[in-house]
């Protein structure tokens, strides 16, 4: 079929299927055992009895035969206890057949990476819960956080996050409850904040306002700001849910001197990040169209290689475009 | 004796596999080991005077790098949906997933269960999160795989709901 000379087949056969344990049975289409062999021992397929149910034998068939399809794979099925198998399932006309390989040490593999993976995942979302708690307490605030009671002057880049188009929170297709839709974009966007070490500072309306800079980091504030907006671009580009066919984000990043403090406000006290850069992130966002991620200078002027991205641009609409020098973000392909 | 296939559905590090473990084994251990991949898993129950044997299939958790394959589910006679309840969001995958399943399998019985129950102080599933749930008109209970508690009576639950 393939052409191959028969020293490779050879060697395919002996390496790729029989070392893997290959075993096999054939099924009827009225689910009766036609025929097994292979190592049916390895994967616990004993004892088989022919022209009896396999439903009654192998528990785990039940309900999957005859097949739906003209083919059907389980990477990985956990029978025995040490035994991981990988299972394919196809059909023929008058029968189907289910063909078993050992695929016990590719399991161990992946349950490594995804034992990582999840670990990290469950880190994450303690810290940022760790941290926002934290930041309600005023006093390991201050410490944490780094800020003078008093307030003081600070490099930040802020980030500013709009969320358009949004399938039921605009007046057309408003739904019932349009904050439980939002909390779920803000819910979606916020991981990549935290991820790139900012805080999210406040949710306006749709919008989100992200400082970058007030946590200890060993990069530049610009950089991380420019890194959690590619992210946030990719996650509406990937359309995952929450994330709906038509919403889009308009992003802004800027950067300069900022007052910070702790305020107080009623009865517990909230971060305030107060100066120019802010208000132009707000300005600059306000007239920024989906889609997009602008940049002022000193962000700019802050990145490594990640400059590539951007070209110059200007925003119509804007009073302050005229006195700014902004950049767009364009990937490079 | 009739056979009855249960999917175990939710987001990663929800305790689906501690939930079948306790049920099954009645054992746990706070060792979290992630699932990849599908693991079966069988008990015999008496439900009204009916012996039922269920295949347990224990699916991997959801997340951005491994999906649910939908076809896992085929044969399906009802299925558990499982929320973290000291992760909100993992509320928002079963809704998400139920809709899946639904499509993929139609309209058969299923569960939802709130596992770790035990760890109250750091719950963040609210009153109006299961005021949505009943309002979708979903069967519910609150469980914990560490302690025990409710995880036979959703499986029983879910048993009767099949019959």
């Amino acid at each position: 079929m393939l052409n191959l000379p028969q020293p490779i087949v050879t060697f395919l056969c002996s390496t790729v299927v029989r070392d893997r344990f290959p075993a096999y049975l054939q099924v009827t289409k009225n689910g009766d055992l036609l025929s097994y062999g292979g190592a049916c021992d390895r994967y616990g397929l004993n004892p088989l009895q022919l022209h009896q149910s396999i439903d009654d034998q192998i528990f785990f068939l039940a309900g999957l035969l005859p097949l739906q399809e003209a083919a059907m794979h389980i990477p990985f099925l956990q029978l025995e206890d040490d035994i991981i198998a990988e299972v394919h399932l196809f059909a023929e006309e008058q029968h189907d057949w289910v063909v078993f390989f050992d695929a016990t040490s590719e399991n161990e593999e992946h349950v490594l990476i995804q034992q990582k993976v999840n670990d990290l995942s469950l880190l994450r979302r303690k810290q940022a819960r760790s941290l926002g708690h934290i930041i309600q307490s005023e006093t390991v605030a201050e410490n944490i956080l780094d800020i003078r009671p008093a307030g003081e002057q600070k490099s930040l880049s802020i980030l500013v996050i709009k969320c358009c188009n949004i399938e039921g929170l605009d007046d057309k297709t408003a739904t019932s409850n349009p904050l439980k839709i939002l909390d779920a974009y803000l819910s979606a966007i916020s991981p990549s904040i935290l991820d790139e070490g900012g805080l999210v500072h406040q949710n306006i309306g749709n919008s989100i306002v992200a400082v970058f800079g007030v946590l200890p980091s060993t990069r530049s504030s610009s950089m991380q700001a420019i890194d959690a907006s590619v992210r946030i671009l990719q996650l509406f580009e990937e359309r995952q849910p929450p994330i709906g066919p038509s919403a889009q984000c308009a992003l802004v990043v800027t950067t300069g001197m900022v007052t910070i403090g702790l305020l107080q406000v009623g009865f517990g006290k909230t971060l305030t990040v107060m100066g120019q850069p802010m208000d132009v992130a707000v300005n600059l966002n306000e007239h920024s169209i989906g889609g997009t991620l602008i940049i002022d200078k000193l962000t700019f002027d802050g990145l490594d290689q990640r400059q590539k991205s951007f070209r110059p641009a200007s925003l119509a609409g804007s009073f302050m475009t005229e006195s700014l020098c902004l950049y767009s973000y364009h990937p490079l392909q | 004796m009739l056979q009855k296939k249960i999917c175990m559905v939710g987001a990663f590090a929800t305790g689906k596999t501690s939930l079948v473990a306790r049920y099954v084994q009645g054992i746990y251990s706070d060792k979290y080991q992630t699932t990849v991949g599908v693991k079966i898993d069988k008990k015999v129950v008496t439900v009204a005077g009916q012996e039922l044997n269920l295949i347990l299939w224990d699916i991997h958790g959801e997340d951005e790098f491994q999906k649910i394959r939908m076809s896992y589910l085929r044969g399906s006679a009802a299925y558990i949906l499982v929320v973290d309840g000291t992760r909100r969001d993992t509320l928002g995958t079963v809704f998400q997933l139920q809709a899946k399943v639904e499509d993929t399998i139609g309209k058969v019985p299923f569960i939802t269960i709130f596992n770790k129950y035990d760890l109250s102080q750091d719950w963040e599933v609210g009153e109006e999160d299961l005021e949505e749930l009943s309002q979708r008109q979903w069967t519910y209970c609150m469980g914990s795989a560490r302690t025990g508690l409710g995880v036979e009576e959703c499986f029983t639950k879910l048993a009767q709901m099949m019959l």
